[in-house]
């Protein structure tokens, strides 16, 4: 097709053309199907989705199910279990979606979806009908996955892999640590949500410990043999913490077998070790609501068309963030992000009784490695009509010698900006 | 009132890039039967040199507001980075993944408006 049509099309499709007027072409007009959006869940996926739906399409009725009234964000927790910031700067508000962009904000659970008749039935029995669903539950934990660790376990024992009451628990329990004292994380195994969170929280845990507790040591201990961005974390590992922080692959202990909260001990194949904080980042699967509703196959996570991200179970049901499998995407809110905006355009078009979009996506993922170094890990990613799936198109980490400094500059930034692209303000 | 006044700006800032991306697109992309999005793949862009904010008031972060460029310097940027002769940190990774065509599109949709 002629690229100036095509474009025109897209822009209609995504409804991008507003006030355009005859300036461009006559033929140019918005798109015109309005409807009823759902999204579920206001983090990182589902936030991005409802404020691109309302820019894409101002027509559409867009409503955001979310029980709590701010967001945390997990990006920048690792700063706060370090003590660099404080838990308030990782409070998100949802009043300019709200109030500029006139999304219904819903503060509720929703405990099931009625899928025949394209209702989200709420905690307290309200239905909300829907044209089209967007779902962002994020993760839930595999409670059955290790032994001893449940979610009765996980309140002495913290995750923390959630930002909220867990993160702070952690920051406590390191700040109270004795000098000398063994903190002990878990990495699981892939996919995770944020492949290089586990190792930015060593390091920035040692940050802290090289100051206040010097003679205190971490460990983590992977259920992988490699991790993300794994030369750029070992090189800064070696330059600022030498033996202070280790890093044991599977290959050497084998399985996690058990873990006992009120010891604070894990056994692994060959070992045994007690520590003096725990953090136990156990494997996850999909939000519940993705699980219930018969949207996950048997991995625990919902497979989608990536051209709309709609589940291949249900065409009216589009899944992003950490929830959906996108291929060779990491589960990132950088991802999340990037995936509601392909996912806004493509509801907006099929409303309008229009094809998705071609997407291209982005991920960019910054890690702290001192409280004023990072290190980033970047890709690009393409639709591959062969096979109906995304590809990566690029990929790179920041390189030996590579600049930390100015990394970290742009990752404190980049905190900033991410915020407007996500939550408006 | 004033958050009025935002969204509306906000609305109209999209409208806009939408129309210098058209101008672009029409004039530089040669006809390819599949090819990405480029306006979409743009929005992608917005997650470090986020939109709001990023023009009247200045750049919102050190992270370089693209609207600050016409259109065809954002390109020759990016072909550079893409080319290793423009340094940065992470955008010499990401401009690799960039074909040609897309590369005119993206900068058409994120630059300076007329
Ligand atoms: C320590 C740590 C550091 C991280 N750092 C980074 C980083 O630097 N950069 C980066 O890109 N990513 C980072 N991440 C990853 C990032 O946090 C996630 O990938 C991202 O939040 C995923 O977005 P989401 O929308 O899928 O899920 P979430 O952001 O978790 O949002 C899910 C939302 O859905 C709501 N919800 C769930 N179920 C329901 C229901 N039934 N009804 C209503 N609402 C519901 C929840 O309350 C929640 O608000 C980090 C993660 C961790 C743990």
């Amino acid at each position: 097709m002629n690229p100036r049509r095509r474009f025109l099309r897209l822009l209609a499709a995504c409804g991008l053309g507003w006030g355009l007027g005859g300036c461009a072409s006559g033929r140019h007009r918005r798109g015109t199907g309005s409807g009823q959006v759902v999204v579920v869940g206001g983090g990182h996926g589902g936030a991005t989705a409802a404020r691109y739906l309302k820019l894409m399409n101002p027509d559409l009725t867009v409503t955001l199910i979310e029980p709590r009234d701010t967001y945390l964000s997990c990006p920048g927790s690792n700063e706060t279990v370090a003590g660099l910031k404080d838990m308030g700067t990782l409070v998100r508000s949802y009043d300019s979606l709200r109030r500029e962009l006139d999304i219904k904000k819903v503060n509720a659970q929703a405990t099931r979806l009625d899928r025949p008749r394209r209702r989200v039935v709420l905690a307290d029995g309200a239905e909300v009908p829907y044209d089209r669903l967007v779902l962002s539950p994020g993760i839930d934990f595999r409670w059955d996955a290790i032994e001893g660790y449940d979610e009765a376990a996980s309140r002495t024992v913290p995750h923390a892999w959630r930002a909220g009451p867990q993160t702070a628990m952690l920051a406590r329990q390191i700040r109270t640590m004795p000098d000398g004292g063994l903190v002990l994380i878990t990495a699981p195994a892939n996919p995770y949500r944020c492949p290089p969170g586990p190792y930015e929280r060593a390091s920035l845990i040692a940050c802290y410990l090289k100051k206040y507790k010097p003679r205190s040591k971490i460990l983590i201990l992977d259920a992988k043999t490699r991790f993300s961005k794994q030369p750029a974390f070992e090189q800064a590992w070696r330059e600022h913490y030498g033996d202070m922080l280790e890093w044991i692959s599977s290959e050497k202990q084998g399985r996690l077998e058990r873990v006992d909260a009120a010891a604070r001990t894990v056994e692994t194949e060959f070992d045994a070790f007690r520590a003096d904080v725990l953090n136990v980042i156990p494997p996850q699967k999909a939000g519940a609501l993705a699980e219930q509703s018969g949207l996950t196959d048997t991995s625990g996570w919902c497979p989608v068309d990536p051209l709309s991200f709609a589940s291949v179970y249900d065409s009216a049901i589009h899944v992003i963030g950490d929830a959906c499998q996108a291929g060779p995407m990491p589960k990132s809110a950088f991802s999340a992000n990037s995936q509601a905006k392909v996912c806004a355009a493509a509801v907006v078009a099929s409303l309008a009784g229009e094809p998705p979009p071609e997407p291209l996506l982005i991920n960019h993922c910054y890690s702290f490695v001192a409280s004023d170094e990072a290190i980033s890990i970047t890709g690009v990613y393409g639709y591959s009509r062969n096979d109906g799936q995304l590809e990566t198109r690029s990929t790179g980490e920041t390189p030996p010698g590579g600049d930390r400094k100015r990394e970290a500059i742009h990752a404190r930034a980049w905190q900033r900006s991410f915020r407007a692209d996500v939550f408006g303000y | 009132m004033s958050h009025q006044l935002n969204t509306r700006r906000t609305v109209r800032s999209f409208a806009r890039s939408a129309h210098v991306g058209t101008i672009a697109v029409a004039l530089c992309l040669p006809a390819r039967a599949e090819s990405p999005d480029t306006a979409l793949a743009a929005l992608g862009c917005l997650g470090c040199h986020a939109e709001e904010g990023g023009q009247e008031n200045g750049p919102l972060s050190e992270l370089t507001s693209p609207r600050r460029f016409e259109a065809k310097e954002i390109a020759s940027m990016l072909r550079d980075y893409r080319e290793g002769k423009r340094s940065g940190t992470v955008m010499n990774r990401i401009a690799a993944g960039l074909k040609d065509g897309e590369i005119e599109g993206i900068a058409g949709f994120l630059g300076k408006r007329p």
